[in-house]
């Protein structure tokens, strides 16, 4: 039955909810942009309290709402990173938003709206409320990308996406209709209880899979369901490009794994599983990495490079279902190795995304050619920028480079060495267009001598981002000492019945 | 009628809005065949669940409904945007993005 | 094949056949017998008498499409109105909170369109 707990469980995205609404309401009534910003900001403390709070009195996984909502280890690591997303993209929005959109109000309540959903998406235990809280991520992100709206690309980027989206989402509904037909219910929970009695060769199971993998593929950008993103990360303005590139495909991740690890679905035909995964990790991977080589457009590169980065979170999943039938600690090394990826991921790609907002905003060029010789216009921003790529490429001295090992350590030790193999072969493609804009960046003639001044807000979260990432480097221990149980934790639940 | 029927049906709507929406050019038609897609997987979810006899399955349907209705309302707004700047919706004219 | 079911089947079958055999029929014997003579005023669009002006082919103004989208949006949330209202007794006052939020939640986007000028034609 209900009660009371339930709500402070769910505070966290209830408060979200509210400031998102009274920021909605501010909005209709004062047009100043800091008002707005400030209010975001400052009412992201209510959530984040929350979750601390339930972070530090943490005492076992604990469902609420009718087993709707989990709040396990998981959803709590998940749940932080949303929020730093958040908070990084009210500040880097901020200048962007002034120059070139006129709903400046909106761009932050949709933003919000989807965190929201977001977070909802990586602690819920139940069909009905991932797939509710799946569209709540996205409706807004279709929105935001046709927030431009003076620009022709802006609009087609939006249309394209709520087409696409909206029919990924219906091949994931068929899924979910024939996990729910096969087990009879839509709790996650269930589904792993009534798929431990399912022997292998089950058809339905195999296509349910399917459709589920390729439902979520086009959220996670995974090839072949990734021809949206290049265009729409074009297209759309990029404060909301980096958003869609992190937010949703993390949040795609924590719903995947959730669905995958804690529904069970690795208990019957496991192989089929594994071969679908895999193969599609391995396309992403190469078609990732090897097209982003080619990119002119620093925004199209970046897109496939995130759905380079996607691949590699795939390796880390495939190697965890691999391992997950005979040894539930060894296979949660994937997903905890997964975890940390992610989260240095979005810290690395904000920075990276919030550089190329600074830096395309003083040149007024989104063409890798307008980078040349920054280095001597704007050294702070170029610096920070070429750390956040460097990262991205997993080059020693900072974070991306422990995510890296740490996923094909894992990889090859649950037993996947040609994906590994194939991983880190695309992984020296990867540094060659990394190694490319930090080339322009450092050592090309400068197009003008005149120093580039980037405002305020901007150079704080690039310089954040940065720090961030470096402090990533330094604790990579504590983040994998708070990632391992809330890998195992996916399991936990299922051994205690 | 057995279960099979229904789920025969619902799998051949399902393609037929698929193949609908790969093939067709409107942007409204193609919201009508995500609809088509939507529609099937709800008539698999109360067939299911009468079988089943769990009421899961139509609370899905009502929520589907609900999401499906505001999907579309996004993508018309969308439509009706780029309609006031350029007065064509054709997506084989949308050709300023190449992928 | 003898089930009171399968009859029945078997009977709507033979009724829609015949519904269908009756109207080609119908149709292609009046159209062999009868005088085939076309004018332009017959084969004006029928408008109640009115004589048709311009294309049947017209483009409605965009503003019509907001409306209906705002309705679309609005009206669909009945959905859960109505099921919270059918089994009110049950759910008490923590159902009543749910609605009213949700509710309010609702009226904050009517607000939202009001103030946007969406409610003022043109």
């Amino acid at each position: 039955m209900f009660q009371l707990s339930d709500l402070y469980l769910l505070a966290p995205e209830i408060s979200l909810v509210l400031l998102a609404l009274v920021v909605m309401v501010i909005d209709l009534f004062t047009k100043r942009r800091i008002v707005i910003a400030t209010v975001s900001l400052v009412g992201l403390i209510v959530p984040v309290g929350f979750v601390i709070a339930q972070a530090v009195t943490y005492t076992g996984p604990r469902t609420a709402l009718f087993r709707m909502l989990v709040v396990d280890q998981y959803s709590l690591f998940f749940r932080v990173i949303f929020l730093i997303i958040a908070a990084f993209m009210v500040l880097a929005s901020y200048n962007y938003l002034g120059k070139y959109i006129k709903a400046e109000g909106e761009f932050y309540v949709l933003m919000l709206f989807s965190v929201v959903g977001m977070m909802l998406m990586a602690s819920t235990g139940e069909l009905i409320s991932i797939y509710i809280a799946l569209e709540l991520t996205s409706f807004p992100l279709y929105a935001m990308a046709g927030l431009l709206r003076s620009s022709t690309k802006s609009s087609e980027a939006a249309l394209k996406y709520v087409l696409l989206g909206a029919m990924s989402s219906a091949i994931l509904l068929y899924g979910f209709a024939l996990l729910y037909g096969l087990t009879g219910t839509t709790d996650l929970q269930g589904i792993a209880q009534s798929f431990k009695s399912f022997g292998n060769g089950n058809l339905m199971v195999i296509v349910a899979d399917v459709l589920i993998i390729a439902g979520f593929g086009f959220k996670i950008s995974a090839v072949p369901f990734h021809m949206w993103a290049p265009d729409i990360y074009e297209g759309a303005p990029t404060p909301a490009t980096a958003f869609f590139s992190v937010g949703s495909k993390a949040a795609g991740f924590a719903a995947l794994i959730r669905i995958l690890v804690y529904g069970g679905l690795w208990q019957a035909d496991l192989t089929p599983l594994i071969v679908v995964l895999g193969v599609v990790a391995v396309l992403t991977l190469i078609l990732g990495n090897f097209a982003a080589a080619v990119q002119t457009n620093i925004k199209r590169m970046m897109a496939y490079s995130s759905i380079a980065q996607a691949g590699y979170i795939l390796v880390g999943v495939v190697a965890t279902l691999t391992m997950s039938q005979k040894n539930h600690t060894a296979a949660s090394s994937g997903i905890a190795a997964v975890l940390f990826f992610i989260l240095v991921y979005v810290v690395t790609n904000l920075g990276a995304f919030s550089g190329i907002i600074a830096l395309s905003n003083l040149t007024g060029g989104e063409k890798i050619e307008d980078f040349r010789g920054l280095w001597h216009r704007s050294p702070l921003l170029t610096v920070c920028t070429s750390l956040c790529l460097l990262s991205l490429a997993g080059i020693p001295p900072v974070a991306g480079f422990f995510s890296k090992v740490f996923i094909f350590t894992a990889a090859w030790q649950l037993g996947q060495p040609w994906l590994v193999i194939i991983a880190l072969l695309c992984s020296i493609v990867s540094i060659v267009y990394y190694g490319r804009i930090i080339k322009v960046m450092f050592f090309d003639a400068p197009r003008k001598e005149e120093r580039l001044v980037a405002p305020i807000s901007l150079s704080t979260t690039i310089t954040l981002a940065t720090a961030a990432l470096l402090v990533l480097t330094v604790i990579v221990t504590v983040v994998l000492d708070a990632a391992n149980p809330a890998a195992l934790s996916l399991f936990a639940s299922l051994l205690g019945k | 009628m057995p279960l099979t029927a229904y789920l025969i049906v619902s799998a051949v709507i399902f393609t037929i809005g698929v193949i609908g929406v790969l093939i067709r050019r409107n942007p409204l038609i193609i919201f009508m065949s995500i609809e088509l897609m939507l529609n099937a997987v709800n008539l698999s979810f109360v067939a299911l669940s009468h079988f089943l006899d769990s009421v899961d399955g139509q609370m899905f349907v009502f929520l589907v409904l609900t999401v499906a209705a505001a999907e579309v309302v996004v993508g018309l707004a969308l439509i009706v945007s780029i309609f006031r700047t350029r007065h064509n919706i054709d997506v084989d004219e949308m050709n300023v993005l190449r992928g | 094949m003898s089930t009171p079911a399968n009859i029945g089947y078997l009977y709507a079958g033979i009724l829609v056949a015949a519904g269908f055999v009756f109207v080609i029929l119908a149709t292609t014997v009046s159209g062999l017998l009868s005088p085939h003579n076309p004018t332009k005023e017959k084969l004006q669009t029928y408008e109640s008498g009115e004589t048709p002006i311009g294309s049947a082919w017209v483009q409605y103004p965009l503003g019509f499409y907001i409306y209906a989208l705002l309705f679309v949006a609005f009206d669909v949330d009945i959905v859960f109105v109505i099921s919270w209202a059918v089994i009110f007794k049950q759910l008490s006052i923590f159902g009543f909170c749910e609605i009213v939020f949700f509710i309010v939640v609702l009226a904050i986007g009517l607000l939202y369109a009001w103030r946007k000028g969406v409610t003022r034609w043109i």
